[in-house]
């Protein structure tokens, strides 16, 4: 590199570099910052998107929690919240939740079919993994009470079921049943009291369904 | 370096590199902030759990625990319940960061309608931003921090509602499971107890060494030890503090705020009803009447006795009534002024406001005048004593546990500077201690194997409602063996009962193998001699039929036309039981209060199970650090 004999040259040099170099920079910059604002607008508009869903959802719990206080049957109200968070919130999570909470509402009306149609959207719609096993086991729960058995195994076979296991065990065991195969149901209640998490409340009903199947001869 | 960035940072590249420095500042901000060294007991995918955090959430959970059972953690307690508390936080954290990986929000707005619904911060007139403000302070938080938490909290609240009130039970479900769990089943039985047999058997005197030899357990006297020790608590500090009647005086001036009573008075009235444009006719007639009843009530006539039998019924209309302590404020304002103006017991004189004529006694004070020491010297003394005592208290523990670890072969000394008697416990062993040295730590302390051997001081022990123990071991009685003569009959009866549970249970055995070679079970009672039990449509919970009998006899298969199902199964440690079932029966209606009941059991149970499986799920994908050295 060679070096600068005089200030003069010096700054000659230095505008020629600008002369050169300045409209890429000043460029630079103003990507940055529209960069920068760009990101910060969005991210300020997934919070608000975020607030607005969250106070929906508190409004629709604590109108679904009236509700039962109350023992009225007018929903109108729930479903409307629900309807909109279903449309204008698809990016957040209330609107798995609230899909989650209207299924069991059809269910507590008999609606088998809408029930079904909640749950279908949040196995197809939710990016959570959890979420995703609580809408699976409920559906095909749900399709196994209406009589179709294949289907309802079909959906929860092939699963990765994590944590889960001892729950969709216990559903592979009612559905065997139903199918006829009292052996295959016995190997799955089996497996699920085996696979059983932390803290168990179904263990006595896996225990039950088995014991009636009269598993053991002791 | 430099030179070299010039050079390099030509056309698109210096744009770029200058680009991305901005968004770097912009975006994380520069944060040269120490980010402190605070030891750190755990961290979830990165976030750490402080000691200080980590300790306040033990020290709640070990004071709700001793509140419960009165007594002081045991040392393996104390580390069942560090690690439950580590677990807890860790869930929560893990919750924590669940809400946030799913963009889980609350508003402001959302924030403080959570605030304002908490109770108390509430004053008279809803929420109350001073209550609020100082509430927050107590629980030893900043305003920031404690939304900060809330916030966590709601959203975590918003999460588990979302899983666990999502969660359903068809009718089909519940009517199954109700079926299932209403059947009943036709039982034959019979119970082999050990005890039957246990007469006939004879045991040699050789079987009876044999085992004697052999076994210690149960034969032994347990370990004993005799103990000195040193106990200094506020409580007896307290009741050696000297007090002088001008200490107390001096005492309650400092802390008046605490003694004094807001100022209520308990009252009777009576109204005489008049408009406040009266003519002077009526008014005259009211005031008349209000004196007359005025001089009998000053006469001695009581409330009630004056609104029973004096009420001649002439205009005005006249009303007794009585209040408890009311506060300033309560009653109207012209009545207010003066009730709280006069003395206890005085008869009021008659009073017009525009409800009318008012006569009133006052019948009792609280607070105001009677905000006096004398009122609260006994409440005083015994605070004055107890804050005295816990100044003492601190000074000597001082004293006590550095005089007792350098003197560590006698407590003498400890006692003498401190001014606490040494005192002798008698022999005890581990289930006889009483008192004191019946608390875990103390135990620990008074069976701890370098204690007996050096024969030196313990450490000091910390106990509940600051009671600090030191104690030496004067004596140990190791657990020693008892003759045999003394264990003899002990020691045939264990055999006895050893042999005939074997016996009972091979008989058993040879029932239930003949019963799967096709015997009937008629035939069988007949080849071996007993006796069936019979017991006919008996359900899960049935109480007639032992517990164990009916566990087993709802485990077995369906009979089918080949015969019963059957099963053997022990009861205690020394009979044996057979249990056959030969008829099982589904319900054939159920009545909806089962199926309802089944229903809320299973809701109930889901609504556990799916939300542990969440957690656990959770859990199982987070990366998870514990430093368990530093709890």
């Amino acid at each position: 590199m060679e070096g600068y004999r005089t200030d003069e040259e010096q700054i000659e040099h230095l505008k020629k570099w600008w002369d050169e170099n300045g409209k890429s920079i000043i460029g630079g910059i103003a990507i940055g910052l529209i960069a920068i604002f760009g990101w910060r607008g969005w991210q300020d508009h997934l919070v608000t998107q975020g607030e607005n869903a969250s106070d929906l959802y508190e409004q629709m719990t604590a109108d679904m929690r009236q509700k039962k206080e109350t023992n009225t049957d007018s929903d109108k109200g729930i479903e409307a919240i629900a309807n909109q968070l279903n449309q204008d919130y698809q990016s957040t999570p209330y609107s798995t939740f609230s899909s989650l909470l209207l299924a069991r509402e059809a269910v507590e009306k008999d609606d088998i079919d809408a029930a079904i149609d909640h749950l279908r959207w949040v196995l197809d719609n939710t990016d959570s993994n959890e979420f995703r096993h609580l809408a699976r086991l409920r559906l095909s729960r749900l399709l196994l009470g209406e009589g179709d058995k294949d289907t309802a195994l079909s959906l929860i076979e092939n699963v990765d079921t994590g944590k889960f296991a001892a729950s969709y065990l216990e559903l592979r065991g009612d559905i065997l049943i139903q199918q006829g195969d009292t052996k295959g149901a016995q190997d799955a209640y089996i497996q699920s009291l085996a696979n059983q998490n932390s803290i168990r409340g179904n263990q006595s009903v896996v225990q039950m369904k088995l014991d009636d199947l009269g598993a053991h001869q002791l | 370096m430099l030179m070299q960035i010039r050079n390099w940072a030509t056309g698109w590249v210096a744009g770029a590199i200058m680009g991305l420095i901005i968004i770097t500042f912009a975006v994380w901000g520069i944060n040269f902030a120490d980010q402190g060294s605070e030891p750190v007991v755990a961290s979830v995918d990165g976030e750490d759990i402080k000691l200080r955090q980590f300790q306040q959430a033990y020290n709640n959970f070990r004071d709700q625990m001793q509140n419960y059972t009165g007594k002081s953690l045991a040392p393996g307690e104390e580390e069942l319940l560090k690690k439950q508390t580590l677990d807890k936080l860790i869930q929560d954290e893990i919750i924590n960061q669940a809400t946030v990986d799913n963009g889980l929000q609350i508003s402001d707005a959302g924030i403080r309608k959570a605030i304002e619904n908490i109770d108390v911060f509430s004053g008279e007139n809803g929420f109350d931003r001073g209550a609020y403000e100082i509430g927050v302070m107590q629980m030893g938080m900043t305003t920031v921090v404690f939304e900060h938490r809330l916030r966590q909290e709601l959203m975590a609240n918003q999460l588990q509602y979302a899983v666990t009130n999502s969660v359903f039970v068809s009718e089909k479900e519940a009517v199954w499971l109700t079926r299932i769990n209403k059947q009943t089943r036709d039982l034959t039985y019979i119970i082999l107890p050990a005890d039957e047999l246990k007469d006939s058997i004879e045991i040699s005197d050789g079987a009876i060494e044999q085992y004697y030899n052999k076994t210690s357990r149960g034969l032994s006297d347990p370990e004993q030890v005799r103990v000195a020790y040193l106990e200094l608590s506020v409580e007896k500090l307290a009741e050696d503090i000297e007090i002088v009647e001008e200490t107390l005086r001096s005492y309650y001036d400092d802390n008046k705020d605490k003694y004094d009573v807001k100022e209520q008075r308990k009252v009777h009235i009576i109204d005489f009803k008049l408009a406040p444009d009266a003519e002077d006719k009526d008014v005259e007639m009211a005031n008349n009447k209000a004196e007359k009843i005025r001089k009998l009530i000053a006469s001695g006539i009581s409330f009630t006795e004056i609104a029973e039998n004096h009420d001649d019924g002439t205009a005005p209309e006249m009303l007794v009534s009585e209040h408890g302590f009311l506060v300033r404020g309560v009653l109207p304002k012209e009545i207010d002024e003066v009730v709280f103006s006069v003395g206890e017991g005085e008869l009021s004189e008659v009073i017009r406001t525009d409800r009318g004529l008012h006569v009133f006694r006052v019948d009792g004070i609280k607070g105001g005048i009677n905000n006096t020491f004398e009122n609260a010297k006994e409440e005083v003394e015994k605070d004055y004593k107890r804050s005295e005592a816990e100044h003492k208290y601190f000074d000597l523990a001082d004293t006590l546990v550095t005089l007792a670890y350098e003197h560590a072969d006698t407590l003498e000394v400890a006692a003498e500077e401190v001014g606490i008697e040494i005192q002798e416990s008698d022999r005890f062993n581990r289930d006889s201690a009483t008192g004191i040295l019946a608390d875990p730590k103390v135990l620990a302390a008074s069976f701890d194997k370098e204690a007996i051997k050096s024969g030196e001081n313990s450490e000091a022990i910390e106990l509940n409602n600051n009671r600090l123990l030191v104690l030496q071991v004067l004596e140990h009685f190791p657990a020693e063996k008892k003759p045999l003569e003394a264990v003899r009959e002990q020691v045939a009866q264990i055999l006895k009962t050893e042999q005939a549970s074997k016996m009972q249970r091979e008989k058993g055995q040879e029932i239930l193998q003949q019963l799967k070679q096709g015997s009937s079970l008629s035939q069988v009672a007949e080849a071996l001699e007993f006796e069936w039990s019979q017991a006919e449509g008996v359900t899960r919970d049935d109480v007639s039929v032992n517990r164990r009998i009916l566990r087993t006899a709802f485990k077995l298969g369906k009979p089918e036309n080949d015969g019963p199902t059957f099963g053997g199964v022990e009861i205690g440690k020394e009979d044996y039981a057979v249990v056959a079932v030969s008829r099982i029966e589904y319900p054939m209606t159920l009545n909806d209060e089962d199926i309802d009941k089944t229903k809320a059991m299973l809701l109930r149970s889901k609504a556990n199970d799916e939300w542990s499986s969440v957690v656990d799920e959770l859990k199982e994908k987070a990366s998870i650090s514990i430093y368990s050295s530093k709890l």
